[in-house]
């Protein structure tokens, strides 16, 4: 029983760096914790939880299918277990998709806003009712061991339609959820967009799904020391395999149809994904089963059911993430919050799972439980965890798990504290040093704006006037972690005010003292008032001429800013000279200002 | 999308020229202002295309490397005649104005970011760095339109780059732009025929696939995406029906079935029984 305790150890540890990591998400949001971005909206949870998790929780309804729909009798036994796996399946699923959504507390916007129209909407309302029905229908397993059997009863009698119902709306959404990504044909790689996918998703994920079953079932039998029912698991295989090669076919006449097999073959990475993920789904399972090796041996079944479940993630990750990078021009990798988050709400199905089949007749008449659990209590349990610390584990179940679940608590607290818990990761950008020193005007060169455009710098100016060696950390800001430095548009923001450049005592001096009032006053007769003097045009015609007209009121005085002054006043004339001069480009930006970025010099 | 198209030539659209467009960007400037989106996030996630959360426009270039030309143009929501984000988005918090413009319901949006990945133009944000992201993007001043002004950009361009007129009038202009100089653009009105057509309308002499354009036009990308997908989505009552009802008189006959075999087994018992007493 060593295995289960340690099997259980590592959950209790994976679903502690989870919890840490899901209120970090709900604290700081989903930007501070995830990997998403624009380019790449969905990720490791809606997709690797939802879509995947779905998927490996078909078996409920297939079983409850033949079961009760088709009345094979013989898959009774496994109902149970089909249906506990439905609900921790659904159940992940939702709570996953409950952290993905940016506005978690809205999710039941889904239950009151409708539209008709959206996959989306189709997925979430079945979704919503099937995790309902097999809520319903794990209950019973719970209540017929309290006082409230005969509810249990009650519930079971009228179970039937709503089990069926339970089928139908699988069918619906199991398509769906393939849907979901014909919304984008343009993005989605051409290997894996096809108007089939519904029809794929369905068979693939029921496929997976009832050897998800048999992969459950045998490692249930394997910890707990059973001796697998092999006859009917090889029954449920071999349906399972049936799916998958009904998959195979689909799959294969869609890919003849489309004519992609040169896009497989091409060498591009996505081909050769396919057809990793094809092996793992398809050819593995199917070979071993159809084999007849299955039967025979629990550990070849269980190789071939495992490899339809990594078949069957990695195809819901391959359409739903990785069909996205190329078209998108970005690459997605999940964030240790995001897997760990992923990780621990698996983690928590399966300590759930083991708490159900222990005390509650899932798969055999409880208790099931371990040997080892319960029966280290001796009379001195207070100190018992503090004597067995030196045989290196807590004998206690209780003591061992809480043990573990602090640690590990504290483990995650420690291990995302730096990036995680303060807030959305900045981009860090150290202070750059100057590319160059320019000795003739003795200032620096630096690329101020991060736009690889260097500039000239007067350092010993910027110090002087924002206040001396106080002010260092106005733009240097020390280095700390996740900072970055200040760029230049960060203070010189203000690129589009008109500047008043008037000088009045430079042009009294100029123009000869006091003598000079009404050489440009020259209405004597009424207060020395800027509307009636003179225009800066009207003596420096030669210099202002061109920029300033006379019926252009608006820039009296006033030297132009420099977006008006570039874009009003010059190019205009760049774009009539470019034709005039040797310069084919003279009407771009660019060709004097070096590669400028646009969104940063505003 | 299932029913008959809208009447779509009087409605609010958009045309930006890239041949005129200097890359001033004083119409993301008039969009800030208007719309007050706030402050420039400086982000590790921005797209390299400057639209974010708090910037609803962007001027990117475009570099045309056949002929060694590049141009500004100005990157905003299309405002598709029949939007994938508004069938997409399962709240409806994406709506479609009979007057032209897609808007964004805040009050409505739970954050699932759906109408990021429906986008064939990959135009809705998220906004990553708060921890209460709503999506945003350009919704055509739909305030000032009921006003009877025209959207902010439009107004602020000093080139006349882009301006605002009905679908109509702007789809005549355009194409009389081509017909004048068929030198100059090329000839296309980007935003005609794309997923169903936009409002907002593009004439250039570089191509414009970088702002999410099929490079050609044919039938597949002419239709639009929802218009595709609706027989696969109003399939699902039929489906539904289907299966349940196949479930109930499989389950029904089957169970019949049995019935009749168990009878007519225990018939065949007795007789046995019956024979072997005689």
């Amino acid at each position: 029983m060593k295995r289960l305790t340690r099997i259980k150890g590592v959950l209790w540890a994976l679903a502690m760096f989870g919890l840490v990591a899901i209120v970090a998400r709900l604290i700081n949001g989903l930007g501070a914790t995830t990997n998403l971005s624009d380019a790449l909206p969905w990720g490791l949870w809606k997709v690797g939880n939802m879509v995947a998790g779905v998927a490996l929780g078909t078996c409920g309804f297939a079983i409850a299918a033949a079961v009760y729909a088709f009345k094979l009798e013989r898959y009774q036994k496994l109902a149970r277990p089909a249906v506990l796996i439905a609900f921790l399946g659904y159940g992940s699923s939702c709570f996953s998709l409950f952290l993905d959504i940016g506005l978690p507390w809205r999710i039941w916007h889904a239950i009151v806003y409708w539209n008709i129209h959206s996959f989306l909407f189709e997925v979430a309302w079945c979704v919503m009712l099937y995790f309902s029905i097999t809520l319903y229908e794990t209950a019973p397993v719970i209540l017929e061991r309290t006082k409230f059997h005969k509810l249990a009863h009650t519930m079971h009698r009228v179970a039937f339609p709503i089990i069926l119902l339970g089928i139908s709306l699988s069918t619906l959404h199991h398509t769906s959820l393939g849907s979901l990504f014909l919304v984008s044909p343009t993005r989605v790689h051409e290997i894996w967009m096809t108007m089939l996918i519904p029809v794929l998703f369905i068979t693939s994920a029921v496929g997976a799904g009832l050897l998800t079953l048999v992969l459950i079932t045998l490692m249930y039998n394997y910890l707990y020391d059973k001796k697998p029912d092999l006859d009917v698991l090889g029954s449920v295989a071999k349906a399972g395999a049936i799916l998958l090669s009904i998959y195979a076919i689909i799959k294969g006449y869609d890919i003849v149809n489309r004519d992609i097999i040169p896009v497989i073959l091409s060498g591009q990475w996505e081909g050769i994904l396919f057809i990793f993920e094809s092996i793992l789904l398809v050819f593995i399972p199917v070979g071993i089963i159809f084999s007849g090796l299955a039967k025979k041996s629990a550990n070849l079944m269980a190789i071939a059911a495992g490899s339809a479940v990594i078949g069957v993630v990695l195809n819901r990750l391959d359409v739903g993430i990785l069909s996205y990078f190329r078209t998108a021009g970005a690459v997605y990798y999940p964030s240790l919050p995001e897997i760990f988050t992923t990780l621990g709400i698996y983690s928590a199905a399966g300590l759930f799972f083991f708490f159900m089949v222990e005390n509650f007749e899932v798969f055999d008449k409880p208790p099931v439980r371990p040997k080892d659990a319960g029966e280290a209590q001796s009379p001195d349990s207070t100190f018992g965890p503090i004597r067995s610390f030196g045989d290196g584990v807590l004998r206690n179940p209780i003591h061992r798990y809480s043990a573990i679940a602090v640690v590990s608590l504290v483990l995650a607290v420690g291990l995302f504290s730096s990036s995680l818990l303060k807030g959305a990761p900045m981009l860090s950008e150290k202070v750059a040093p100057p590319t160059a020193l320019d000795n003739e005007r003795m200032v620096l060169v630096i690329n101020g704006n991060k736009n690889d455009v260097s500039v000239a710098f007067r350092h010993d100016m910027h110090k002087a006037m924002l206040g001396g060696t106080q002010s260092c950390i106005r733009c240097h800001h020390l280095d700390m972690p996740d900072d970055k430095n200040t760029a230049c548009w960060k203070c010189h923001t203000n690129m589009e005010q008109k500047t008043d450049i008037f000088k009045h005592a430079f042009h009294q001096e100029k123009l000869g003292g006091n003598d000079s009032c009404v050489k440009c006053h020259t209405d004597t007769s009424r207060p020395r008032w800027r509307d009636n003097t003179k225009k800066c045009y009207e003596c420096h015609e030669e210099n202002m001429g061109m920029l300033f007209t006379a019926d252009d009121k608006s820039y009296d005085y006033m030297a132009p800013s420099y977006v008006d002054a570039m874009h009003k006043k010059c190019v205009g004339c760049h774009i009539e000279m470019q034709n005039t001069v040797d310069r084919p480009a003279l009407d771009e930006c660019y060709t004097c200002h070096g590669d400028v970025k646009l969104q940063t010099v505003r | 999308m299932s029913g008959g198209h809208t009447d779509t030539s009087k409605q609010a659209a958009i045309l930006t020229d890239t041949t005129k467009c200097v890359g001033c960007q004083k119409c993301v400037k008039a969009c800030v202002e208007t719309n007050k989106t706030g402050d420039p996030v400086p982000y590790i996630r921005a797209h390299p295309d400057g639209l974010s959360g708090t910037r609803w426009t962007s001027v990117l270039r475009v570099r045309d490397e056949e002929q060694g030309i590049s141009r500004f143009v100005r990157k905003q929501c299309l405002h598709c005649v029949e939007a994938s984000c508004v069938s997409a988005c399962l709240v409806g918090a994406m709506q479609k104005q009979d007057n032209g413009p897609v808007i964004y319901d805040a009050d409505r949006c739970i954050g699932c970011r759906y109408c990021m990945v429906a986008c064939p133009y990959k135009i809705p944000r998220s906004q990553w760095d708060t921890w209460m992201p709503f999506i945003n993007k350009c919704i055509m001043c739909y305030e000032r339109l009921e006003e009877g002004k025209p959207p902010a950009c439009t107004a602020a361009c000093p080139y006349g780059a882009t301006i605002f007129g009905t679908r109509e009038e702007l789809l005549a202009e355009a194409k009389h732009r081509i017909a004048k100089e068929p030198d100059l653009y090329i000839d296309r009105v980007w935003g005609e025929h794309e997923f169903g057509g936009t409002n907002v309308f593009y004439v250039s002499d570089v191509s414009l696939e970088d702002l999410g354009f099929p490079k050609e036009l044919n039938e597949a990308n002419t239709i639009s995406i929802p218009e595709k997908n609706w027989p696969i989505v109003s399939a699902t009552p039929f489906v539904f029906t289907f299966v349940y009802s196949g479930l109930l008189l499989s389950s029904f006959v089957i169970s019949r079935r049995m019935k009749l075999q168990k009878e007519r087994e225990e018939a065949a018992k007795s007789s046995h029984f019956e024979d072997e007493i005689i």
